[in-house]
């Protein structure tokens, strides 16, 4: 047993002095770490001046709601407000999906909207070819790096004829193509140490800075050794099957073309496809007619107002709106935006079901590729993932209907019989009434949670390509 | 000569890496083109129909309109509602080469609703309904695809052209047999570039033959433009198999040019782009818009008053207290006037960020690629620009005609009725996509000569064993 793993120590130590010998870890790997560090530190400095912009701008929002002055109270509910969701510092490594969601949510009477001003529409055609942060480092570079540095790992040494001697030696197929794979990870783990503890350091500093960010940044961590330790595995196991470093490299570099280029796009047109979602102008026209014609059996806007005014009328005792002791307008809407809301439930649930299908079938059709599930994992441990999106907009939608259920119920406590709306009865204090808007994303064992299925291929993954190594390791030829 | 290329033919044909290659290719742009062009195809209904129900509303409301009321609140009544909701949608055109960059036109909305209430603060009417997640994992547009996928077949296909036959001991063999071995090397790769070309070019004939509204001339301009494209890369493939190194390490070497050229240098470029055409803050606008929102809220009455002063002869007669809407539409005109600018800083810097990346576009031939793609689909930056300032010059005209006769409260008569304007986006643009076009068709063609000048200057290395 101990002469075993004695030679299996002499077989890391060889192949680590061989990788470092080469020249092309220290070339690739420099070149690695500084393109990781710049763009972390690059990422991380706008992440700061984002979130110092939503600090900003939403406290000018805010400032600009408390001091709207005298106005008909409905009308200042009109003037809205703005809910900015805040990132993890996690987002600085991997953005996910913060470009492409709307940086704002505008909260207004009446109907609920979706986030607006995303960032990649103002992006320039550059985008297109891929957004360099440090995730796609990672996700996409980090496993070419393995692939550069391990296609060749076993058949150089069949083209050499080391690998004859090897084998004359009494070294075993699986404990060959361990030992390198053990020190092909020790060297990985000693090139990106720096960058984690760089990474670690510049987080540190953040104010958002938490325990649950520290639990699901090492969980982040974890998933990519895995990741690596996967793309390595199978990498060897090409070499290993492979007569020719030529052939490696082809099946390697093309594996990973279409695994972390064409796959995922695949995916997602495969999803937009099968699960085309509706069209802007069908979507709030939909609302717009379920609003006023009314959802099956509950009569349309017309016959429903009908029915309030009835209903207010017999709860106050009187037998005309005008003599209404409390404000009729507001005491009418309140009932009114409660349908209202309901209906953009149903549209709004909807809709984010059909987004959870798309998701799903995408993460279904990446079964067959690692990279998407890293990269899904990745985006949820980091908190910007449809998930976390969905959390914010449900958290603003409660809000958006506190603030106006609150000012239709000062509305109605302060005025009687029917108003106009040119009326200005209301005044700084009434703005002032109401709450900021406050949003605690989802802790970190809500993020982890939600990525089980995303845990559980890619432990699926590196199982396989474990034993494909393994299989590989015990047909292997010199 | 002829020998040399039937032999090099039997050595590309017979290679099953090669055809592996090349099948691949053709499988993966085959079947991104059927998705573009199908999608294209929907594109083309889904705008047609858009543009047929918004007419079909507009149709129903100008019935309305027709009905003439004796109240003039009725009356002003019935002409703001279809001056709100009547106009019909203004749809972006798609140009022939809708395929190439199909998803672009559904990330920037290119059917924007107007009317009489201002269109920027209202998502309902500018934005699209996108899952961010497919955006984020990337659309499968044509032209990405291409300019992603065809180095990569030609790092496939002239993997060791030299140097792995050196490593062999076959190339001693090719000098000895060959008075110009460079020849061998010219010979091989001018057939893989045919390969590649062609493969390409039944796949963009494919998509291109899905979308009903694909025209020649874009697919010939694109075709150029992967010809070149494609000759880029050959040449640099070339150049690699000069250098003195193992058939391995060319790979990898043309491998990250390919990184570099294709990822990092366009991010690069987007970087400098965006310093010297800074995109303004989208969430500093909203604090400026909510300034603005508030201000002629606060002046709404002055702003109804100096509306009626300036236009004296639209006065009503009988009603003195104006109300809503008829009071909200100086305030909706007015702030339009202050949203524009500021909505425009973002067109204008997008259009000349595009103009800046076309400029350096030399140093990523696949940003050039994508760039022209974009031009012949009929989305690029400036076009977008352009179709913008049509959508504010057709909302004047539309308010033109109808905020008048609203705020007189009045009806249109049946002539004012047929007169109403329609969205038109100006034509005549052939000419700046061809001059754009053959630009980058120059810039890439100035980079092969740069390289096959290299190539045939230092061509006396490949005669060495």
């Amino acid at each position: 047993m101990s002469a075993k793993s004695g030679t299996t120590g002499t077989i890391v130590r060889k192949e680590m002095l061989g990788v470092l010998r080469d020249g092309r870890l220290l070339v690739l790997g420099l070149v690695m770490l500084a393109v990781l560090c710049a763009v972390f530190a690059d990422s991380l400095q706008q992440y700061r001046a984002l979130q110092q912009e939503k600090l900003a701008v939403g406290a000018a929002v805010r400032s600009q709601w408390d001091s709207q002055g005298a106005k008909n109270p409905h009308r200042g509910a009109h003037f809205g407000l703005y809910a900015f969701r805040p990132d993890s510092p996690l987002a600085a490594v991997d953005p996910g999906l913060t470009p492409h969601v709307g940086q704002a949510l505008y909260l207004e009477p009446h109907r609920r909207n979706l986030s607006r001003f995303s960032a990649s529409a103002d992006d320039s055609p550059a985008a297109r070819l891929g957004k360099i942060a440090p995730a796609f480092v990672l996700y996409a570079l980090l496993p070419l790096l393995i692939i550069a540095l391990c296609y060749d790992a076993v058949s150089r040494e069949r083209e050499q004829g080391t690998l004859r001697m090897s084998f004359s030696l009494g070294v075993a197929g699986p404990q060959l193509l361990g030992a390198k794979l053990l020190a092909l990870l020790l060297l990985f783990a000693a090139m990106l140490l720096p960058a984690a503890a760089v990474g670690a350091w510049l987080m540190a500093r953040s104010e958002l800075a938490s325990a649950d960010m520290w639990l699901l940044a090492g969980a982040n961590c974890v998933a990519y050794i895995v990741y690596c330790c996967l793309f390595a595995a199978a990498a060897i196991t090409v070499s290993a099957l492979m007569q020719h470093s030529r052939l490696a490299l082809f099946i390697l570099v093309g594996s990973w073309a279409l695994s972390v280029l064409v796959m995922p796009r695949v995916g997602a047109a495969a999803a937009q496809r099968l699960l085309p979602l509706p069209d802007a102008t069908q979507f709030w026209r939909a609302i717009e007619h379920d609003i006023k014609q009314g959802l099956p059996g509950d009569g349309d806007a017309a016959s429903r107002a009908k029915a309030v005014d009835r209903d207010i009328l017999q709860r106050y005792k009187v037998s005309k709106i005008e003599d209404l002791p409390v404000g009729a307008n507001a005491l009418r809407r309140l009932p009114r935006d409660a349908y209202s809301d309901r209906v953009h439930d149903l549209h709004f649930n909807a809709l984010g079901a059909r987004y959870g299908q798309q998701q799903r079938l995408v993460l279904l059709a990446s079964l067959l590729n690692p990279v998407v599930v890293m990269r899904s994992l990745s985006m949820k441990l980091a908190g910007t993932d449809l998930g976390h999106q969905h959390h914010f907009e449900l958290a603003a939608e409660q809000y958006r209907r506190y603030v106006n259920r609150t000012i239709d119920q000062w509305d109605a406590d302060n005025t009687h019989g029917v108003t106009s709306f040119d009326d200005q009865y209301a005044d700084n204090s009434v703005w002032k009434m109401i709450e900021p808007f406050s949003y605690q994303p989802p802790g970190a064992a809500v993020a982890i949670g939600s990525a089980w299925a995303e845990i559980l291929v890619m432990l699926g993954w590196l199982g396989i390509s474990l034993a494909a190594m393994s299989l590989a390791a015990r047909r292997l030829q010199p | 000569m002829t020998l040399l290329f039937s032999a090099e033919w039997l050595r590309l044909r017979r290679n099953r890496s090669n055809v592996v290659v090349l099948l691949v290719l053709l499988l993966v742009l085959a079947a991104g083109a059927c998705w573009s062009g199908l999608a294209a195809r929907q594109y083309r209904e889904q705008a047609a129909s858009t543009l047929a129900e918004s007419q079909n509303e507009e149709a129903r409301l100008l019935t309305r309109a027709g009905e003439r009321s004796a109240d003039p609140v009725k009356a002003a009544g019935t002409t703001f509602e279809l001056a709100r909701n009547g106009a019909p949608a203004a749809v972006l055109p798609a140009l022939g080469g809708l395929v190439l960059s199909v998803n672009r036109f559904r990330v920037l909305n290119p059917e924007i609703r107007t009317g009489i209430d201002p269109r920027y603060l209202d998502g309902r009417k500018a934005d699209a309904v996108i899952n961010p997640l497919l955006e984020a994992l990337g659309m499968l547009d044509f032209a990405t695809l291409v300019a992603i996928l065809l180095p990569l077949a030609t790092l496939g296909l002239t993997f060791g052209l030299v140097q792995e036959d050196r490593e062999q001991g076959n190339w001693r063999l090719s000098c000895a047999q060959h008075r110009r071995p460079w020849a061998i090397l010219a010979a091989a790769l001018l057939l893989r570039w045919a390969a590649i070309v062609g493969v390409a070019a039944c796949a963009s004939a494919l998509a291109f033959a899905f979308d009903p509204g694909a025209d020649p001339g874009a697919l010939a301009g694109w075709l150029l433009l992967v010809t070149a494209f494609s000759a880029v890369w050959i040449v640099l493939a070339g150049l690699f198999s000069m250098l003195p190194v193992s058939s391995g390490a060319a790979a990898v070497g043309l491998l990250g040019t390919w990184l570099l050229t294709s990822f990092a240098l366009p991010s690069l470029l987007a970087h400098m782009a965006n310093q010297r055409e800074p995109m303004p803050s989208r969430l500093a606008a909203i604090a400026s818009m909510r300034a603005i929102q508030q201000q002629t809220e606060v002046n709404s009455d002055a702003l109804l008053r100096a509306w009626y002063r300036d236009h004296p002869v639209a006065a009503p007669a009988s009603v003195t207290v104006h109300r809503f809407p008829i009071a909200m539409v100086p305030r909706y005109l007015e702030q339009d006037r202050l949203y524009r600018p500021l909505q425009a800083r973002f067109d204008q810097a997008r259009s000349a960020q595009f103009e800046a990346l076309a400029g350096w576009s030399w140093s990523s031939p696949g940003l050039a690629l994508i760039m022209g793609a974009d031009m012949l689909a009929g989305i690029d930056a400036p076009r977008y620009q352009r179709y913008l300032q049509a959508v504010d010059d057709f909302e004047d005209r539309w308010r033109a005609c109808l905020v008048p006769v609203m705020m007189g409260y009045r009806q249109l008569d049946a002539q004012q009725l047929a007169r109403l304007p329609e969205f038109v986006m100006p034509a005549g643009q052939s000419d700046t996509i061809w001059s754009f076009t053959l630009r980058r068709l120059w810039q890439m063609a100035g980079l092969v000569a740069l390289g096959a000048a290299i190539l045939c200057t230092l061509r006396k290395r490949f005669a060495q064993p």
